[in-house]
């Protein structure tokens, strides 16, 4: 069995990290220890062989990331003419609202849908006449 | 060549050809970091364009406290983790998820032979067997270079506890690939 501060020398030394005297501690544990030697021998393999891969990405990584940032600047062009125009909309269109709205109730002194919408005055018998006039 | 800071400089101006002289300068330990922690997937991909992405929005805040390259591992470290955990949630909440246990990974042809393609898959699905935490340190130590030290700075992490993940990450990675691959 390893002791851990001798494993976390051990983990330190694979990248140099060790003052003199901790390689000093680490060299006389290494030299009375073949358990502590087999497992730097393991952990060197195991370093080499992850360090000596090439992780790589598809080509032309730069290209693709100017081509996002493009389009993120277009919507960042894009979104403030369109919040701009909402700005300017909002306020008249509420107010119209507000005031058809204000209309319809002073005239029918009622809150419905058809009020609002304004066609409480219209029954089906009336648009028929209408219609058979017209024609 | 150019220093960082004097690209940095020139791209904050609106220079894009410097801000992408940056991108290929950091290409490949950003790719280190996502291909390790993701394997070389479509996610990987988007997560790594993602990182240089958001790094452009947030290049007026970067104040230098640390190197270029350390802010962009982190950046991608964290994409990569976020990645992960949306990838747990849709598995969780997925009906008709395949048994499939790791994405599908594709090695780009980089002019390696067939020999190395596998043991670079080799090596990849081994790291993606790994639990995340673990993962993380030995992306960030092996493979991109990064001391305990500074893989605690980038993980928010104490070095007990980087050291502790990174001598359980390290055993489980030999049975992986003693188990699994036969690697001896």
């Amino acid at each position: 069995m390893i002791a851990e501060h001798l494993h976390n020398l051990l983990l330190k030394s694979l990248d140099a990290e060790l003052s003199p005297e901790e390689s000093l501690k680490l060299e006389s544990a290494l030299t009375e220890s073949e358990e502590l030697r087999t497992l730097k021998e393991e952990y060197l393999q195991q370093k080499a062989l992850i360090s000596n891969q090439e992780f790589r990405l598809r080509p032309f990584l730069a290209t693709r990331v100017m081509a996002g940032l493009e389009k993120l600047q277009e919507t960042k062009e894009w979104i403030p003419g369109l919040s701009f125009a909402f700005k300017r909309l909002a306020l008249p269109v509420f107010a119209l609202i507000l005031l058809v709205l204000t209309t319809a109730i002073v005239v029918e002194q009622q809150i419905t849908v058809d009020t609002f919408l304004g066609v409480s005055v219209l029954s089906i018998d009336e648009l028929m006449n209408d219609f058979i006039v017209s024609n | 060549m150019v220093s960082d800071d004097q690209l940095l400089e020139e791209a904050r101006k609106g220079d894009n050809a410097a801000f992408q002289q940056i991108v290929e300068r950091y290409e490949s330990l950003v790719a280190g970091t996502v291909v390790g922690m993701l394997g070389n997937t479509q996610e990987a991909e988007d997560v790594a364009q993602e990182v240089f992405i958001r790094f452009y929005k947030s290049m007026q805040q970067f104040r230098g406290d640390s190197a270029l390259g350390t802010y962009l591992t982190r950046i991608a470290i964290n994409l990569s983790l976020n990645a992960l955990k949306k990838q747990k949630r849709k598995n969780l909440f997925s009906l008709f998820s395949s048994n499939q246990k790791h994405p599908e990974l594709s090695i780009p042809d980089t002019g390696i032979n067939q020999d190395q393609k596998e043991t670079q898959a080799m090596v990849q699905r081994a790291l993606l067997e790994l639990e995340e935490e673990f993962r993380s340190v030995i992306v960030l130590r092996m493979i991109d270079g990064y001391s305990t030290k500074e893989t605690a700075k980038i993980l928010e992490l104490p070095l007990g506890t980087v050291l502790s993940r990174l001598s359980r990450a390290q055993k489980k990675l030999k049975e992986v690939l003693t188990q699994s691959y036969g690697f001896t």
